[in-house]
């Protein structure tokens, strides 16, 4: 969060916004990763928010996205799938209520309503990162707040 | 009107920003506008740590914020 010692106007993360969220809308939470590679970074991203103790676990799908994005490992439908077989296991053997795919481009690779429908089928809540950092943003704006200048100095 | 600047953690096809704009402009405030920046500095990386570019991500905040956004949303953190 560098970017925050050097403007004044709010910078938002998408991953703590969404995290923060998530503490609202239930006990357990579990994340379902796009690339087992990247896992330790979003941990990070967790603790930093102080968001770990209500993990339940970070599961990866099995086929990763990666860059360059020549050839994409999923259709549309598959992937959909795919989340639905992983946030099961998270939902039943592990009690999370609320599952976070951690890809802020997910809708650029399912169909529209994706999340609705994962949360209808599973009886979970699926949160859309891109859309919570985004109205996390339009909101600090709207109240005229920003970061602590006393936390983040212009450097 | 509000102003939100997007920082994608790599290099994006023109398509996908048009995409990611589609797709946020879908629940956007009436008059809220957005632009994605990306940080073009090294390989893209999905949802990469952009403080693993800090040096980058920085200069490019300040570019927007000069530039008059009221926001900015760095994707991957």
């Amino acid at each position: 969060m560098a970017a925050r010692s050097a403007v004044r106007i709010p910078v938002v993360g998408a991953a703590s916004a969404t995290y923060h969220l998530v503490y609202q809308l239930g006990g357990k939470y579990a994340v379902i990763s796009v690339n087992e590679k990247i896992n330790p970074t979003f941990l990070r991203a967790i603790k930093l928010a102080d968001c770990e103790s209500r993990l339940t676990s970070m599961r990866p799908l099995k086929r990763p996205f990666s860059v360059p994005m020549d050839s994409l490992p999923y259709t549309p439908e598959e992937l959909e799938e795919e989340i639905a077989e992983i946030a099961a296991k998270q939902i039943e053997e592990e009690g999370a209520q609320i599952i976070v795919v951690a890809f802020t481009l997910l809708n650029l690779f399912v169909k529209p309503g994706a999340l609705e429908r994962l949360s209808s089928r599973l009886n979970a809540v699926f949160v859309d990162s891109q859309a919570i950092a985004f109205k996390t943003a339009e909101m600090l704006v709207r109240l005229k707040l920003s970061h602590s200048e006393r936390e983040y100095p212009l450097l | 009107m509000m102003k939100i600047a997007v920082i994608a953690p790599g290099a994006l096809p023109e398509e996908a920003k048009t995409a990611m704009k589609a797709d946020m402009l879908t629940y956007a405030e009436p008059g809220t506008t957005l632009e994605v920046f990306a940080v073009e500095e090294g390989k893209i990386a999905v949802a990469a740590d952009l403080d693993l570019k800090a040096p980058s991500t920085v200069a490019l905040a300040q570019k927007i914020e000069n530039q008059g956004f009221d926001a900015i949303i760095l994707d991957g953190t």
